[in-house]
Parts: C-alpha cells; structure tokens; sequence
C-alpha cells in the first residue's frame, strides 16, 4: 500500500544541511497498525509528512496504493490526501470559532459530496468517536481528550484507506491516551491502516509491527506480539 | 462551496474584529477620497446632452481686429458679434440654428401689486429649444418666419410660472417684462442642465433660466445683456444701436447638423462666409473660426478644471497608500490563520481553494469598505458643496452610477491588494504549521 524506495530529504539552510531522511526504505501493507518511533530529529516526522504528502522529498520513489507520487501536481496530491489520508495531530488542530460538527466537516467540503451525504458521514464519525452529543460544542468547551476524539473523527469521515498520527496523545494524560489508544485500534480492527509516530514505548508495543528511525533512516524492524501488548495495555 | 468560503469569510472577520475593523477603514477611507474626486471629476466633465453630440456645433467667428499681439490661429472670441449672428440666421444654412444671449428682466403680472421679480432670461430664436431637448409642461416656442420679426411672446420656467400664476398652466396670460406687455406661449420644465453646454461663457454651473424671449425683439426691444461681452478696440459703442453694428462679441451661436458628415459642408460655409467679412472690410484677421461639438467644446472651455483632475491623481495615490497598507494588514490577518490555512491543505483543499476562500473574505471587506467608502464620499461631496456657492447645490450628487463605482473600485483594489498575500499564504509548506501549532 504505501512503499518508499531510497527516500531522502535534506533541509538547506544558507550555513547548514540537515539530512533528515537517509534513502529511507519502508513498506506498510494494507490493514497494518504500525508504530513509528525513534529519538527526537531522527526523520519520524518528516516520513510522516512525505507519507501524507505534506512535504516534499529529495530522491527516491513513493509510491501510494502503487501510484508514484513523484508525478503528481498539487491538484491530484490534493485530491489523494483528500480520499485517502486521514491526519490526526498531536496538538489537534482543530478550528476554534467553527464547531464540532463543522470542524469534522472541514475535509468533505474539498470533495464533491452532497450535503445529506456529509451529514451521515459527520454523524456516524462522531458516534463512533462517542462524541454526537457535542456536536454543537466549540473546540475550547471540550475536554483535550474530547478534542482529540473530534480530530479522529474528522480524519474518519473522509472514510480514508489509511490513517497517520503523529504522537496523537503525545498532549493527552494517561486515560485519555488509552481512550484514543483503543480508538485508533478500533479504526484499524474495521480494516484502516493505520501510521503512528509515537515516543511512547508502551504504546508503541501495541501496533502490529514497530519501525525504529535513527539519523534518517530505518535501523530496526520488529514485530510486536499481539498478546504482549495486550499485556502492557 | 461558495456559501462555505462566505461562512468562513464572516467566521474570519469575527475572529479579528480589530484587523478587520482597520482593513474596512483604510479601504473605505481610501475609496471615500478617490470617490469625491471622481463625483466632482465625473460631474464637471460629462457632457449633458451626449446623444446630440455629433449634432450640436458651437460657433466661433474671429471678428477682432489683429492688433500688435495677433497670433496665426489665436482662439476667436467665445462668442459672435450681433452682425454675425443676424447673417448666419439669415443664411439658415444647417438643420437648426440658436443665436442667444443671457438677459433678464423685472416680470411681474399685470394685477401684480409688489415690486417686480427679478428674473434671469435668456433672448433666443425658437429653435433653441428643440436643439436642445428643451422639455415644454404647456404650449410650445413661438413661430417665426423671419430672423428680426417675432410676436411679443415669451415662455416662461414651470418655477418662474408657479410663481406668478399659482400654477403652470399660464399659456395665454398675460405677464410685465419690464413693464411691457407679453403673452406665455409656453411653459417649461425646470431645466437646468449641468454643466450649463449652451452658454459655458457665462458660469457653466449657473442654473437654467426662468424666461425666454424672442431674440429677433432684441434691436426693438433693446435687450440688455446680462452676459459677458468681449469688444475689440470699436469707437462707438455707447448708443444700443452702435452696440449692435459692433464687433463686440456678445452672442452665444449653436448649429444643428445632420451628423459628422455635414461637419464639413458646414466648415466650408464658414470658411466662405469669414473671407467674404474680410472682403467687406468686416474682419481684419486671415479666416479663423471653431466649429465644434457639445464634448469638444466642453474640453476647450476647460470645465473640468485641471484642479479637479489633480484633485483626481491624489486621490488616486492616496488610494494606492490606503492599498499598501491593507496589504500588510491582509498579509497578517492571513498569517495569522496559517495554521488553519494548512490544516485545510493536509484534509484536501487545493491552493487554489485557499486562494479563493481568501479572495471571497477580502472581496466582502471590499464590499463593506466601499459602502464605508460610498458614505465617506457622501460627506465629502457635501464638504465639497460648502465650499462652492449654493447655485451649484444640484451638482454634486452621488448618482447610481457613481454608487456601484465606489463598491466596484473598493472590490478590484481590495483584490488586487490580497492576491500576492492569498497566493503567498496558500504556498506555505503545511507541514510546518501542523506541527507547531
């Protein structure tokens, strides 16, 4: 599903070059829970960007559901972010003066669906985020972990094929991160894959498969015992 | 999704009503003056009677004697000698013909017991008033068949006949012109175009007249005129008929033609009519006259002054300054939103949809900037007014015309101020404010 091939990016500045990504080479199939996790500026999320098409990269070849990003315009990157990404953020990201309803609405108004369409979409994310009661609530009159449930909530209703999270509880205290925690497994459960950088080790444990980045590039791959996670949980 | 950019448009003012409160007020303020400067530009320079343009010709005969200063080509007298005017009436040559001049008389009724009403005429031939769409309430001008013979008849302005009858329906009374005896053929609408076209001489923005009579009575009747007169070094001018006999340039002198292409025939006329004076021993000077239209006249008399056309520039540049500083407040209301411009980009929206959503929010300040602005320029047009005499009140006055110009001008120079922080905002990189925010 997504399959990175020898991915660099170098930041230039006048007085110095960062390469935060090294010929990175990574694949994520269809359905994964996969945890990306590394010390601070080891590329965690710079992959991320370049997985959602946020950012751009040096050389190499990306290619999305076996499409090669490199050639597309910002119109078709556009479009595909549209269908098939869904972004939850650490710091949430939510627009303060629209509300629940709205914000969740925000990505299905840059695509052609009609208006009873987009209310069934918003409705049933905000179930399945518990969150329908609120839907008339402003950002700033819910609770951090209610926010991060709204950002989910937004990222479902675009229904996308894959999920990108980065340290989605990363502002959250230790029951809220469990909550959002068993939401993404949920998502993931209903067939979404789902990208998460993450800097806890205790919920890192929890995905299908740990991606460790060190300097810019992948130094271990491991797979996590399903049942040892259950255990940490 | 227009509907959605207009709802996040007023969602945006709202959350900076500071920004958005100065935005409107530089636009507005901006768009206020430039307004002003327009309405007085627009209203001193349109031509009143556009349609009959290529129709209506003012003529200039140069009458004078050369004198030490005479220059090849020097602009003839704005107006025609009494000599003149009585020859290209006789001549009758072009559709219509109106030799005028400004006059005016004590009017009185006949059972009229107070002192009479001191009224501005004008001493014209009967064609004056179709020539210039002149709008008759009762009756109609007087006939004549010869350019010194007319009816002592006189028609009098709807104002000037309210005034004397109580109503407009006067046509057949009987009304004291300096004492003597005239009959109302007819009534007019208050008429009073501006600028005043068919006599530019004496005060383009004076209103219209209130009576009108024969100017074929004038050497009978010795009309004085009340109008500007312009005399070339000739000896006896002190009795009325040695006035008349002069060169003395007194009369306002309008041609109607078929169209441009009887310019011409007219122009050859006149060439022919100039020599044959100067053969005479009329005119001293080689021939030299003006044939022009209502537009080219108005240009020659200058009635848009060149004060209001660099009131117009400054204006103008101080619009663009009101613009410059918009742009920094745009660029910062924009950053300002950077991190939810860059959330959209990451859900889907294109930067093209960036750039309109953007435009649709300055495009609504541009509206409420050029109401702001249309009621700037209302003020200051009555600024305008108290500075200039109050004969001049109809002039300035914001038509709808003038309206939709201030919202367009505000709407195109708030665009025009937004695009380069729209299209920059847009290009930012999305990753970079995902995560700080």
């Amino acid at each position: 599903m997504l399959d990175m091939q020898n991915i660099t990016k170098v930041y230039r500045t006048q007085l110095v070059e960062t390469h935060a990504l090294r010929e990175l080479n990574l694949s994520v199939a269809e359905g994964e829970f996969v945890a990306v996790t590394g010390p601070s500026g080891s590329g965690k999320t710079t992959f991320l960007n370049i997985a959602g098409l946020l950012e751009e990269y040096n050389g190499g070849r990306y290619l999305l559901d076996g499409q090669d990003i490199t050639r597309l315009n910002d119109r078709e990157r556009s479009r595909l972010r549209s269908e098939k990404i869904g972004f939850i953020f650490q710091g949430f990201n939510l627009i303060p003066d629209l509300n629940v309803f709205d914000n969740v609405d925000v990505p299905l108004r840059y695509r052609k669906l009609s208006a009873a369409e987009r209310k069934e979409r918003i409705e049933e994310a905000l179930q399945t985020v518990g969150l329908s009661a609120r839907a008339r609530h402003l950002p700033a009159e819910l609770s951090g972990g209610q926010q991060q449930r709204v950002a989910i909530a937004r990222a479902l209703a675009g229904r996308p094929r894959f999920v990108l999270a980065d340290e989605p509880t990363g502002n959250l205290d230790s029951l809220m991160a469990r909550q959002v925690m068993e939401l993404l497994e949920k998502i993931n459960e209903e067939g979404v894959t789902v990208i998460m950088v993450t800097h806890d080790p205790e919920l890192a444990r929890r995905a299908h498969r740990n991606i460790h980045l060190l300097d810019g590039q992948v130094s271990d791959l491991e797979a996590v015992d399903p049942g040892a996670a259950e255990a940490v949980a | 999704m227009l509907d959605y950019d207009f709802r996040l448009a007023w969602h945006s003012m709202r959350r900076n009503p500071v920004l958005t409160v100065l935005m409107i007020a530089a636009i507005g303020v901006g768009v206020g003056t430039f307004m002003t400067a327009l309405n007085v530009y627009y209203v001193s320079s349109k031509n009143p009677i556009a349609h009959k343009n290529d129709q209506l010709y003012h003529v200039q005969l140069d009458s004078f004697r050369m004198g030490s200063d005479w220059q090849e080509g020097r602009e003839p007298p704005d107006q025609i000698s009494y000599i003149d005017a009585m020859n290209l009436l006789r001549d009758d040559r072009g559709l219509r013909q109106s030799a005028s001049f400004k006059t005016g008389f004590g009017i009185a009724t006949q059972d009229y017991e107070g002192l009479p009403i001191r009224a501005v005429g004008r001493a014209t031939t009967p064609d004056f008033f179709e020539m210039f769409d002149v709008p008759f309430l009762a009756g109609g001008t007087w006939q004549q068949s010869e350019p010194d013979v007319a009816p002592q008849l006189v028609i009098l302005s709807r104002a000037m006949s309210e005034r004397l009858f109580g109503t407009s329906e006067s046509v057949g009374e009987s009304v004291l012109l300096d004492e003597d005896d005239y009959t109302v053929v007819g009534v007019i609408e208050d008429w009073s175009p501006s600028p005043k076209f068919y006599d530019l001489t004496n005060g383009s923005w004076l209103e219209g007249e209130d009576v009108f009579v024969p100017f074929a009575l004038t050497s009978q009747k010795e009309y004085e005129t009340w109008g500007n007169t312009r005399c070339s070094g000739d000896g006896d001018v002190d009795s009325f008929e040695g006035f008349l006999q002069s060169s003395c340039a007194w009369i306002t002198y309008w041609v109607e033609i078929g169209g441009t292409g009887d310019r011409s025939d007219f122009e050859s006329y006149l060439t022919g009519y100039s020599e044959a004076q100067r053969a005479a021993g009329r005119y001293e000077a080689p021939v030299n006259y003006r044939f022009r239209n209502v537009q080219e006249w108005l240009v020659a008399e200058r009635v848009a002054s060149d004060s209001s056309k660099v009131l117009l520039w400054l204006s103008a540049l101080f619009l663009m300054v009101c613009l410059l500083n918009s742009v920094g407040l745009v660029l910062a209301k924009f950053t300002a939103r950077a991190p939810q411009l860059a959330l959209r980009r990451a859900v889907g929206a294109t930067r093209g949809a960036l750039v309109r959503q953007s435009l649709v929010e300055i495009i609504l300040i541009g509206v409420v900037g050029g109401l702001l602005g249309m009621v700037l320029a209302m003020l200051g047009l009555q600024g305008m007014l108290a500075l200039t005499e109050a004969s001049n009140s109809t002039r300035y006055e914001m038509d709808w015309v003038m309206m939709a110009t201030a919202i367009v001008v505000s709407v195109i120079a708030t665009t025009i101020a937004a695009l380069y922080p729209a299209l920059r905002i847009s290009a930012l990189a999305p990753a970079r404010y995902l995560k700080t925010q």
